[in-house]
């Protein structure tokens, strides 16, 4: 009996600890930013430390006006975040995946508005209205001391109404030395 | 005596749109009365440039244009043994030597819930 009550304490110790690390500190998925899209990847070679800018993610808000309250790569191994930006776009272009920093391109990419970019962690979120989204801009670069690096997408925490959700993008995001790498990089760290 | 005959197959070219621009693309073409409609390439907009060098992108949904017609230098991959377009498909591409690409969708930006049919542009 002893060690039956033993046993149902520890399964309630380790249920809440799991419960308190979690869920309630990421937030459901099914908030106002949505599910984070159509499962995909994108994959660059680069040298070491060599800067890449990655924009083919984007924010389309349901709800109210929101604000989020962290960004960072989601389950990231040897992917330096360097800097990430919320960028409005008002017509049918992303601001896409470039090498190096980003910066602004109002020729080649009419719609999107770099000048009006905020920093991701804090930026308020306006209900998308129309064609209108936020684009999600990363610089990233791989680590020295690696030849493959990446991220199972990109994990947005934010905050709407009084409710507190995780986004996480279904796109990884890799970077190798070679692209004939990409392939078995991009089996091995596929969805299940 | 030589007798010269001169065959002609018509070509019916239909409008389409890209990331890039407008162009037009040969959609059916009729011989005789032989009438072979080939499905239509649609129309893009949503785009995402992506950076010329060596790069693999994949994303949910492959646009494809009928057997016979190569739309190699349209997408930039030959899709021309296949036919219609898949739902289902992964579309891999290297983006090689463009001073730069597109991915288009159709319905949404790729990577979005409902893309559409997403396609290369040069």
């Amino acid at each position: 009996m002893t060690r039956r009550w033993h046993f149902m304490a520890a399964a309630a110790v380790l249920a809440a600890a799991m419960a308190s690390c979690a869920p309630s500190s990421s937030g459901p998925t099914d908030g106002p930013f949505g599910n984070g899209g159509t499962a995909g990847a994108s994959c660059h070679s680069g040298r070491v430390r060599e800067v890449f800018t990655n924009g083919d993610q984007f924010i389309r808000n349901k709800g109210p006006q929101a604000r989020i309250t962290g960004l960072s790569l989601a389950d990231d191994h040897h992917i330096e975040l360097l800097g990430s930006w919320i960028v409005p776009i008002t017509g049918h272009t992303l601001y896409g995946n470039w090498q190096g920093w980003p910066i602004a391109r109002p020729r080649q990419l009419p719609g999107v508005h770099w000048d009006e970019r905020q920093p991701a962690d804090g930026a308020s979120i306006p209900t998308a209205s129309g064609l209108n989204v936020q684009n999600i801009v990363l610089a990233v670069a791989r680590a020295p001391g690696n030849r493959e690096a990446w991220a199972r997408g990109i994990l947005v925490k934010y905050r709407s109404g009084d409710h507190d959700y995780t986004l996480l993008t279904a796109t990884r995001i890799a970077i190798v030395t070679q692209v004939s790498e990409c392939d078995s990089l991009l089996k091995r760290i596929a969805p299940a | 005596m030589l007798i010269a005959r001169l065959y002609r197959t018509a070509f019916i070219f239909h409008r389409y749109s890209d990331c890039v621009g407008e162009f037009v693309q040969a959609a059916e073409w009729a011989g005789g009365k032989i009438i072979k409609v080939v499905p239509a390439l649609k129309s893009v907009a949503f785009c995402v440039p992506e950076l010329p060098g060596q790069s693999k992108i994949t994303k949910g949904t492959a646009a494809t244009f009928g057997a016979g017609v190569s739309l190699l230098k349209v997408v930039g991959i030959n899709l021309s043994a296949q036919t219609g377009h898949s739902t289902s498909a992964a579309l891999a591409f290297q983006v090689n030597g463009n001073p730069i690409a597109h991915l288009g969708g159709t319905t949404d930006f790729p990577g979005g819930t409902k893309p559409g049919l997403i396609q290369q542009t040069p």
